[in-house]
């Protein structure tokens, strides 16, 4: 299969040089990793072990200090180690972050609209001098963010489309969030922990939110704690400790290692 | 009695400008800036340089003074829009002080602390017939309403969504892809621009502009003015600039002793000021927490 990202031998150190002494030991120390198409990958691991600064990097927020990232949505490849996050994004690498980040100013629908990437109606007057495409990128926007509402069956959602986004519950907020991602017509979307503060209950819209993706060709890569929810979507997983990846493969595979149930398992 | 009340019109009017390009800005995007002062005196002294000098008509000096003033903030932009919250405002009181200063000193431009007189209203037909005030009040009026026509347009468009968006969460917004940089750059530029507006029809207006009119006092008196509405919406910056241009007014009207009425205003203003920074304080001044 086409691997879609690519990392090789990364290395983070916050303290600013790589000097390996017992108290500046890097965040990250070689970390390979592959993320292939349409795949969904997971990247589990110990509180503190580099997760999240893995996905910093990978989407700009953090520059590494040593090592590629390569990533191809389609035949060209393109190394992204220290372009800016907001070009990353428009290469088409999503970010789900930890915790819920909606625009709390807004309602639920300008929330969603601004989700669709409609780069180029956001100049300043575009409504002015050029306000029929305005219009109907607008409309055309409205009407993605309602289908895919319908699609999910989430009827709350689009019955509180004009409300604020505060005035919703934490799980819905974060659904929200994981609906732009849908919205934005990416090639790899980053989850942190899609699953904390969701019910079981709720996993449901999760799972039609997942397939949605994959039907859209959409691959994710996820850090996640919940076993259960990997067990039961994640076909690749690397375990990661201490910033590096000591085990990778088959769900199953790494879940049924013995070092991982001991260190990792047992504590989660 | 007209005059009186055309004079208090004309003033609310320039004010009405000043506050929502102004409201845009601080309101909207949450970039509190203590140079819009700065701007308005700019855009007043190249309209004396227009008026005066090169004897241009109405749009073509609007037009040069819009264009100067975006420039200018377009260079002031680069550096302050990395600076966030508090560290913003200081970067723009700077540039305050700094024009300020120069508008001071450089005598044999600006004329110094004597500053520029015969600043002269161009030439309208209709003045011959009806009064100058009154030409000068309907253009006025017609500016004004063409300004909170645009800024209304712009509030209201996915770029007024992005500007609100922008103080809520940078961070969020780079990661769906926005230059949140070039965005408040924008906004920047966009204020500073139309409060040129604003510079030309006070300097035609009073015919005579000096550096104290443009001083930080005066940068304070916009932003209280913005901040009074209370209200994110376009009519909280106009209300507020009504009420800041009438106050005084209206204390004249009360038969109180010139020199209690003049403290009374600050008085009053004081007050204001500190009742919003007690209710709305955490948003005044606000960075968000990463």
């Amino acid at each position: 299969m086409k691997k879609i990202l690519e990392i090789k031998d990364l290395w983070k150190n916050f303290g600013g040089e790589l000097i390996t002494s017992t108290e500046r030991i890097p965040v990250l120390m070689g970390v390979d990793l592959d993320i292939e198409e349409n795949n969904l990958t997971a990247l589990i691991g110990g509180n503190g072990a580099g997760k999240t600064t893995l996905l910093n990097i990978i989407n700009g927020f953090l520059s590494p200090d040593k090592g590629k990232i390569n990533y191809q949505p389609k035949e060209k490849q393109i190394l992204i180690n220290n372009i800016k996050p907001n070009k990353v994004t428009r290469l088409g690498i999503g970010r789900l972050f930890q915790g819920t980040r909606l625009f709390g100013n807004l309602s639920v629908r300008e929330n969603l609209l601004i989700a669709c990437n409609e780069f180029g109606i956001e100049k300043p007057f575009y409504n002015l001098y050029s306000f029929r495409r305005y219009n109907e990128k607008m409309k055309s926007m409205n009407n993605r963010i309602e289908a895919l509402l319908n699609k999910l069956e989430s009827k709350e959602l689009l019955n509180s489309l004009n409300k604020n986004v505060k005035t919703l519950s934490y799980a819905q907020q974060r659904i929200i969030n994981l609906i732009s991602l849908l919205l934005g017509d990416y090639n790899l979307v980053l989850l942190d922990e899609p699953t904390s503060g969701i019910n079981t209950d709720d996993w449901e819209i999760f799972e039609v939110i997942i397939n949605e993706m994959k039907l859209a060709g959409i691959t994710i890569f996820l850090i996640e704690h919940n076993m259960e929810f990997v067990r039961k979507y994640v076909q690749t997983c690397y375990y990661m400790s201490s910033g590096k990846i000591l085990v990778s493969g088959n769900t199953n595979e790494v879940l049924n290692h013995p070092m991982i149930k001991k260190e990792y398992l047992a504590i989660c | 009695m007209l005059n009186y009340i055309l004079n208090i019109g004309n003033f609310a009017l320039i004010y009405i400008i000043l506050a929502v390009s102004s409201h845009l800005l601080v309101r909207v995007a949450n970039q509190i800036s203590l140079g819009q002062a700065a701007f308005f005196g700019l855009g007043a002294y190249i309209t004396a340089l227009c008026t005066v000098v090169l004897d241009l008509p109405l749009i073509p000096s609007l037009i040069i003074v819009m264009t100067i003033n975006g420039l200018l903030a377009y260079l002031i932009a680069i550096p302050s829009v990395k600076l966030k919250g508090d560290y913003f405002v200081i970067a723009t009181l700077a540039f305050q002080f700094i024009v300020y200063s120069v508008l001071y000193n450089w005598k044999s431009v600006t004329g110094g602390s004597d500053g520029i007189s015969g600043i002269t209203f161009p030439n309208i037909f209709f003045a011959k017939i009806v009064s100058e005030q009154f030409v000068f009040f309907i253009i006025n009026i017609i500016l004004t309403i063409i300004l909170m026509f645009l800024f209304f347009k712009l509030q209201y468009s996915m770029f007024g969504k992005i500007l609100k968006a922008l103080q809520d969460d940078e961070i969020s917004l780079l990661a769906v892809g926005r230059d949140t940089k070039k965005f408040k750059i924008s906004v920047f530029v966009i204020s500073s621009a139309f409060i040129g507006w604003a510079s030309y029809l006070y300097a035609t207006y009073m015919t005579y502009i000096d550096p104290n009119s443009f001083n930080i006092h005066e940068s304070i008196f916009i932003l209280i003015a913005v901040l009074l509405g209370g209200t994110e919406k376009m009519r909280g910056a106009v209300l507020g600039a009504l009420f800041m241009v009438l106050l005084p007014e209206i204390l004249r009207f009360i038969q109180i002793p010139d020199m209690i009425a003049a403290a009374l205003n600050q008085i009053i203003l004081g007050v204001l000021l500190l009742v919003i920074v007690f209710f709305r304080g955490n948003r005044m001044f606000s960075i968000k927490e990463e």
